[in-house]
């Protein structure tokens, strides 16, 4: 056996790429105080978006439930009033759930729906411990308003 | 000429893309090419009313075969929906020239319709999304601004109108027209203006108006209480018949996590075509009443406590064996066939007593040797198809767009469509009026007195050979001698004229159907006055004729299946007498008891029983007579006045407040059954839901009864009980669930 040939070599080497990689960036993050980034189009939790005036693109048109391959969204549509309005034209979503433990998360609900309501984004931190906290309620999935100019210029 | 039963069209042969087709002479083309699955896209046509060829959708292309085998190809496309087979008619629905048409035609109508799909209720069963989907253009070359038009606009208080959406294919104009006949409907302004609406723009208050939303071929009418509660995907559909009236409408039950979110017509040619009544349609819900019962329980004081339902059968039977035959049983019309068979069962054979009834009319004789035995028909004749078939309709008390809209919309169409004279006789204003060509407005009460006048005048108008069939004209003649028309004047106010045309026209008629309803029911006089009606009907001759014949119109959803099931005093099932020796020992053997003798009390006697102490223990089944008798304080006394009241319901009913116990039933969707209607059309409904807390189908309830109190083998489920019913009622043998189907059969 060559002592040169058979061990100090390869260890050198391997040592060299491990030096090598020691000296790149690291793609391990300290979860969980920190986050890793994720791509732009990734499928995780479902947001309800609204639109530039605060009112909710949601129509409640039950369109994503009827995608949905394993029925987990439930919409309960009632109508809009000129008083109370939530979104534009006739209907809103009363009721908005999705039962996250049946989810897939395979977007057709987001292909489907005609107003571009439902996203899917990239909140993927979904561990709970009951059952019923895996049913997102339209609360839980709804964008917050956008905070209006006028309405931060009087908060200040 | 009405249109004749049981007859043999004309068959002709025609060609549709190449395949050869023998189809009665004269029907319309597009329903020739149902018959072999071809697909001809449609908007304007509706199989049950005329044709109009409005919105040029089922263009097909026809040629004749000339009588040297070449075929003539007409130059351009045809409506199918006018067009008529005829011999040698040659048709291609698949041709480049038609790709095209159907897309020009489509893109057309889609130029000023909104595409809010989305929040259409329509959306997902919409004739013009998938016509677009299979036939249409994929985009749209139309650019400029759609025209823009009130949404959901209140038309009544069920119909929103979205006049955007409309196509013009005047389809609910027409069912206006044609069908519920009033009209209420028409196009306003012309053009791309042109919209359906009421005149005046008033509020759209047909009884049948719910139709309209049926029949839009997009989503204009959309139903106001199902307005978006659900979407086609969202819904469980479940077959069912109607339970509001005893015309046995064919419908769809459509439900949503198990609540009923809307009710469908379904189709039935024989009963109520596609059509369906508003109150069937909308007031249907009593399924989900706040006020349901859901579980048995037991009074105490003034309170109620719940008790479990082995407790409730021991605290009932202990009753009755305390009460020592002192039972009596009213059931109500809303139980199924079963329910009603194993009521009457449980009465007799395990309570010993025929104190039966589920009559709440003053009308409480005995139908049968009062009509049966003498016209040799039961005591309704008829079926809808003979309402076509006769050539005069006689409504004699009874307000027949309240009591039975689908005969009401079924004369109506006979009048219209095929010339069936109509003749009422009301004390009130009445919707038959309408198209009657007399009607005999005579004053409450006035209903014998009246049958007597027309009594004596056919006796004058009828032709000698008529009488002499009758043979008792001599003794008729002397009976109403004195119901000359100017007494009748006096006695009913109906003017002599009036009454003589009337009677001339029954004379001249070649058959007349007799539709009584409420007003003979509970007539002081009910008896004398349904004497008279049978005596007018041999008068005539028409309880010889088959589409002619006396129909004692039952009130209630179930009555006819209460009649047939021997819920009465008198009768066992299939009318058969209790008195009678080998009846009873037939029974006794299939049911392994034995059974009371003496005939029972009718519910009148019942009621005096209980304020007397003979009756101790009484059962409502389905009952309420403290709303629904003819004399709510009599019941009401009666109830308050027996020991132990039992009553089995689905709602906490007046009747329910004098309870001692309450055992909770199912309504007809939460159960499984069968009804039978008026013209004894044995049909079939289905369980949509499940049963609401611990409520249990009526039938089931009594079969629980049965073993408890004689610890015999009860039937396991409905299936079961039909099948003892076909085998022990003559008039049931072909009513196993397997023969009934879809739609039904008519008892023999």
């Amino acid at each position: 056996m060559n002592i040169i040939r058979d061990v100090l070599k390869p260890i050198s080497k391997g040592m060299k790429i491990t030096m090598r990689h020691f000296m790149e960036p690291k793609d391990t993050v300290s979860y969980p105080e920190a986050h890793k980034e994720q791509f732009p189009r990734t499928r995780w939790r479902h947001v309800l978006l609204r639109y530039e005036n605060g009112l909710e693109r949601c129509i409640g048109c039950s369109l994503c439930a009827g995608a949905c391959p394993v029925r987990c969204i439930l919409v309960v549509a009632a109508d809009n009033t000129d008083e109370v309005r939530y979104s534009p034209g006739e209907r809103y979503a009363e009721r908005y759930e999705i039962n996250l433990l049946r989810c897939i998360y395979c977007g057709y609900c987001q292909d489907a729906c005609p107003t571009g309501a439902i996203v899917l984004r990239e909140d993927y931190e979904l561990a709970d411990y009951t059952r019923d906290s895996f049913i997102a309620t339209k609360e839980m999935l709804l964008e917050p308003l956008p905070v209006r100019d006028e309405v931060a210029q009087t908060a200040k | 000429m009405p249109k004749p039963k049981n007859v043999e069209p004309n068959l002709v042969t025609i060609e549709i893309n190449g395949i050869p087709l023998q189809v009665p002479e004269g029907e319309l083309l597009v329903e020739a090419a149902k018959r072999l699955d071809i697909d001809i896209p449609i908007f304007c046509y509706h199989k049950y009313m005329k044709p109009v060829g409005m919105c040029r959708m089922c263009l097909v292309e026809v040629g004749t075969k000339m009588p040297d085998g070449t075929v003539r190809k007409m130059p351009k496309p045809q409506a199918s929906c006018t067009l008529p087979c005829t011999e040698g008619l040659v048709v291609w629905t698949e041709t480049e020239q038609l790709v095209k048409d159907r897309r020009a035609v489509l893109e057309f109508l889609l130029i000023n319709h909104p595409l809010d799909c989305p929040i259409c209720d329509r959306g997902g069963e919409c004739p013009l999304q998938n016509n677009t989907q299979f036939y249409g253009p994929s985009t749209s070359r139309y650019i400029e601004i759609k025209r823009h038009l009130p949404k959901a606009f209140p038309l009544s208080k069920y119909v929103a109108l979205d006049l955007e959406r409309c196509i013009q294919c005047g389809r609910c104009v027409r069912f206006t027209e044609e069908v519920s006949g009033d009209a209420q409907l028409a196009f306003l302004f012309r053009g791309a203006q042109m919209q359906p609406h009421t005149f005046q723009l008033t509020e759209f208050t047909s009884r049948f108006s719910g139709n309209v939303i049926e029949i839009c071929p997009v989503g204009a009418l959309t139903s106001r209480t199902y307005r978006f509660r659900a979407r086609p995907w969202d819904i469980v559909t479940q077959k069912t018949i109607c339970s509001m009236c005893p015309n046995g409408c064919n419908l769809y039950l459509d439900s949503r996590s198990g609540k009923m979110v809307r009710i469908n017509a379904r189709e039935n040619p024989a009963v109520n075509e596609t059509w369906t009544c508003d109150k069937g349609k909308f007031e249907q819900s009593y399924m989900h009443a706040p006020n349901r019962l859901t579980q048995p329980m037991v009074r105490r004081g003034k309170e109620w406590e719940p008790i479990r339902w082995s407790d409730a059968y021991e605290l009932l039977l202990s009753k009755v064996s305390e009460a020592q035959g002192a039972v009596a049983g009213i059931a109500g019309h809303r139980l199924s066939n079963e329910a009603l068979y194993m009521f009457q069962k449980l009465l007799r054979g395990a309570f010993q007593t025929n104190h039966i009834d589920h009559r709440l009319t003053r009308y409480q004789g005995d139908l049968q040797a009062q009509v049966s035995a003498k016209l040799g028909k039961p005591a309704t004749a008829n079926e809808y198809r003979d309402l076509e078939a006769t050539s005069l309709v006689f409504v004699f008390g009874s307000d027949l767009v309240e009591e039975q809209p689908m005969v009401f919309l079924r004369t109506r169409k006979a009048h219209r469509q095929y010339g069936v004279n109509a003749m009422v006789a009301s004390p009130v204003p009445n919707a038959v009026e309408e198209f009657a060509t007399h009607s005999l407005r005579y004053q409450p009460g006035g209903e014998l007195a009246l049958i007597r006048g027309l009594l004596n005048c056919l006796l004058d108008f009828l032709p000698a050979e008529r009488l002499a069939e009758y043979r008792e004209a001599e003794w008729l003649r002397a009976l109403v001698a004195d119901a000359t028309p100017t007494a009748t004047q006096d006695a009913t106010g109906v003017s002599a004229d009036t009454l003589l045309a009337a009677a001339r026209q029954i004379a001249e008629s070649p058959s007349m159907l007799i539709l009584a309803g409420e007003k003979v029911w509970n007539h002081p006089n009910a008896s004398e006055v349904v004497e008279a009606l049978v005596t007018l009907t041999q008068l005539t001759g028409n309880h010889l004729r088959e589409e002619g014949g006396l129909n004692l119109m039952p009130l209630g959803t179930n009555e006819q299946g209460a009649r047939d099931m021997g819920v009465l005093p008198s009768h066992l099932p299939g009318y058969r007498s209790v008195a009678d020796e080998d009846t009873r020992t037939a029974f006794e053997s299939a049911w392994g008891v034995s059974l009371p003798t003496t005939e029972g009390l009718s519910t009148d006697g019942i009621y005096q029983a209980c304020l007397s102490g003979e009756v101790r223990l009484l059962y409502l089944a389905g009952a309420n007579p403290v709303v629904d008798h003819y004399d709510p304080t009599l019941a009401e006394r009666a109830l308050r006045a027996t020991d132990f009241v039992v009553v089995q319901d689905v709602l906490m009913t007046e009747s329910a407040q004098y309870a001692d116990l309450l055992l909770p039933a199912c309504p007809f969707t939460e159960s499984e059954g069968t009804y039978t209607n008026w013209e004894r059309r044995v049909q079939r409904f289905w369980r949509a839901h499940e049963p609401l807390g611990e409520s249990k189908p009526d039938w089931v309830i009594f079969a629980d009864l049965w073993l408890k109190a004689l610890g015999k083998v009860p039937p396991f489920n409905a299936r079961e009980v039909m099948q003892e019913i076909t085998r022990l009622v003559p008039p049931y043998a072909n009513c196993t669930y397997d023969q009934l189907g879809d739609q039904g059969a008519r008892a023999l």
